[in-house]
């Protein structure tokens, strides 16, 4: 008789989902799924407010994330006013998006997978968490909340406040960079970048433990997309959206403001999560990954010294092997030393304390389309405001929605490759989730959910039945 | 440096009532040995702050007791085997010794929420309770440890005072 799996919620990840896996009569899984149990509506709850309004509102989107939909959401209100902004008030939102990045990525890779990494994936669930990765290593773990430190701390003195900042406004910033702040974050900038280099040197060795996973772990061809500098170096604030295919092959380059001719939307009934997808493919076979795993995929070079150092060693690896989401986690590494050396450099562009850091104007525009590039990939807000300036349409594409496909697909390669008979092993339980986890879904950010964290592993019966059940969180 | 991390979500009511403490004291802490931080949860960052303090007081809204009530407790450093979005003061205590080394003497001042519900309004009773709060705090940042720890040898108990 053939039996589901579900494991609800999945820890360790930003939101609340659940997978399902479908057995065969000969216990092998023959279907599963990633499903996201929860909602939050902010398309809808934003129709009717002021369009000045939508940066800080839609901040409340994530508590993680607020800064990449501040900064995409004001892009967004920009077009509204039909302004240039400043100079310096771009490379203000640059520096705080980089910063948003470091501190994000630090917390996907050293609070919510180290404990995989560090302890094994086969490890006593009651120490495989971080506070059993931390006396395990607690070296690495100073540096990760260091790290991760520096970004909440960058953050905090360009805007005033970590969580929730309202500094990004539409037509800029609402308060130029003191010259005291700078200078405190150029002081940190030395010790953190040496941490940044470090954590590679940490991670590379790890490989070899892991070639089951690497092999494993959402490891097939898919597209990859998102902003790119016209020379191939990474950019997160603006440039083109370009999207390659799984040979590594340019496919096509867009205006970000353009994205409607290339990406559609779909709807599935176990979740509610959207799954964008390449159009001239068509569902499902328009799938593509967006992250940094994506950014590193499509770049010919960082842009940085030391991040191009570490790029080019990572391009060293076989194509196919970067097809892997396991090399998320790399890609993070990679960015988050990326991110550092870039703070530095805008930090010292001869103008960055400039007083002039927003364009003032009125609505000129009843349509606004802003896009960045966020910790888990591209991020889309696309607004329609009336004579006033209310909104009376929105759009949100949130990175983690881009990866639907790809993440649905990874925890049926997995769990296939791992899952066998009618009960669930921890050890297989946490490498279904771990593949969730190389993605780093923000499931809070992308369903728009008033909700509680943590995922759910369902054991079903060809006939639907449930044959076991965990639930963990 | 004596450190004051007030934290809880402003937008379930009464349950920001520590990150709103903090946000009223920052400004009067700002050129002192106090550093005040208003934060949505406890992160494991924190720790880092905590092992450079002199002294940690934690302030947070408890939902249990009567609405307004404020008690003031020591904590010790304990893992509580939680994730990173419900991290405790006992949590960040147990990881500033992992991680740095040092664990500062601690209290946790609570008051009891009444409403927490979809809002960014305080219950009537957080309201009227929040400057006794605040004063009891302020004098607590004032005091020196070792007054903290003869009041707790006197009350026998981790309960150094309780005041509705």
């Amino acid at each position: 008789m053939s039996k589901t799996i579900t494991i609800d919620p999945v820890t360790r990840i930003e939101g609340h989902g659940k997978i399902t896996l479908q057995l065969n009569d000969a216990g092998e899984v023959a279907d599963a799924h990633f499903h996201v149990t929860q909602l939050r509506g902010f398309e809808k709850f934003s129709e009717g407010r002021p369009f000045r309004e939508m940066p800080g509102l839609m901040a409340r989107i994530c508590g993680i994330c607020p800064v990449s939909h501040l900064v995409a959401s004001a892009k967004a209100c920009d077009e509204i006013l039909a302004v240039r902004i400043p100079p310096t008030a771009v490379n203000l939102r640059k520096i705080l998006n980089l910063a948003q990045m470091v501190q994000s990525h630090a917390l996907s890779v050293f609070y919510l997978s180290a404990p995989d990494l560090i302890l094994g994936m086969d490890a006593d669930p009651n120490q495989r968490n971080i506070f059993g990765m931390m006396a395990a290593d607690p070296q690495l773990a100073r540096d990760g909340v260091r790290l991760r430190q520096f970004g909440q701390q960058v953050i905090e003195r360009l805007s005033g406040k970590r969580i929730h900042p309202n500094w990004v406004v539409a037509g800029g910033v609402d308060e130029p960079l003191s010259e005291t702040a700078r200078d405190l974050i150029l002081a940190d900038i030395p010790e953190v970048k040496r941490i940044a280099r470090q954590t590679l040197d940490w991670f590379i060795p790890l490989l070899d433990q892991f070639r089951e996973e690497i092999r494993v772990f959402a490891n097939f061809p898919t597209m990859y997309m998102g902003m790119i500098n016209p020379d191939g170096s990474l950019e997160h604030y603006d440039g083109i959206l370009r999207i390659i295919d799984a040979d590594g092959k340019h496919v096509t380059d867009v205006d970000p403001t353009r994205y409607m001719d290339i990406i559609g939307e779909a709807v599935e009934d176990h979740s509610y999560l959207k799954s964008p997808f390449y159009k001239p493919l068509g569902y499902p076979a328009g799938i593509y990954r967006v992250g940094p795993l994506a950014r590193l995929n499509m770049a010919t070079h960082a842009g940085t010294p030391l991040a191009d150092e570490a790029l080019k060693a990572y391009q060293t690896l076989d194509w196919k092997e970067r097809q892997s989401s396991f090399y998320f986690h790399y890609a993070r590494l990679i960015e988050i030393l990326y991110g550092i050396e870039r703070i530095e450099e805008l930090l010292h562009t001869p103008n960055i304390l400039d007083k002039r850091v927003q364009a003032l104007a009125n609505i000129n525009s009843e349509e606004g389309i802003g896009i960045s590039e966020a910790p888990r990939g591209t991020l889309l807000h696309h607004y329609r405001a009336d004579e006033h300036g209310l909104i009376t349409w929105a759009n949100l594409i949130i990175a983690t929605g881009h990866n639907n496909l790809a993440m649905d697909r990874g925890v049926l390669q997995t769990a296939r490759h791992f899952v066998r008979g009618n009960t669930i092993q921890e050890g297989m339980l946490n490498r279904v989730e771990a593949v969730i986890r190389t993605f780093d879904p923000c499931l809070s950010c992308s369903t728009h959910a008033v909700g509680q964290m943590p995922l759910h592993i369902e054991l079903l019966a060809p006939d639907g039945s449930q044959l076991d059940t965990v639930q963990r969180g | 440096m004596k450190l004051l991390i007030g934290y809880g979500n402003t937008l379930r009511q009464d349950d920001g009532a520590g990150w709103l403490i903090a946000s009223q004291l920052a400004p009067d802490y700002a050129d002192s040995n106090v550093m005040v931080q208003a934060a949505h949860q406890l992160m494991p960052e924190y720790a880092a702050l905590a092992a450079q303090a002199e002294q940690v007081i934690f302030v947070d809204a408890s939902a249990t007791g009567p609405a307004g009530q404020v008690l003031i407790r020591h904590v010790e450093p304990a893992s509580n085997l939680c994730d990173t979005h419900t991290l405790q003061p006992s949590d960040i205590l147990y990881l500033a010794r992992t991680l740095y080394g040092h664990t500062p003497p601690a209290l946790l001042v609570t008051i009891a929420g009444a409403e927490f519900e979809l809002s960014d309004q305080l219950s009537p009773a957080v309201t009227t309770a929040m400057p006794a709060a605040i004063i009891q705090i302020k004098n607590l940042l004032a005091t020196k440890q070792h007054q903290h720890a003869s009041k707790a040898a006197v009350s026998g108990s981790k309960l150094v005072t309780n005041d509705n």
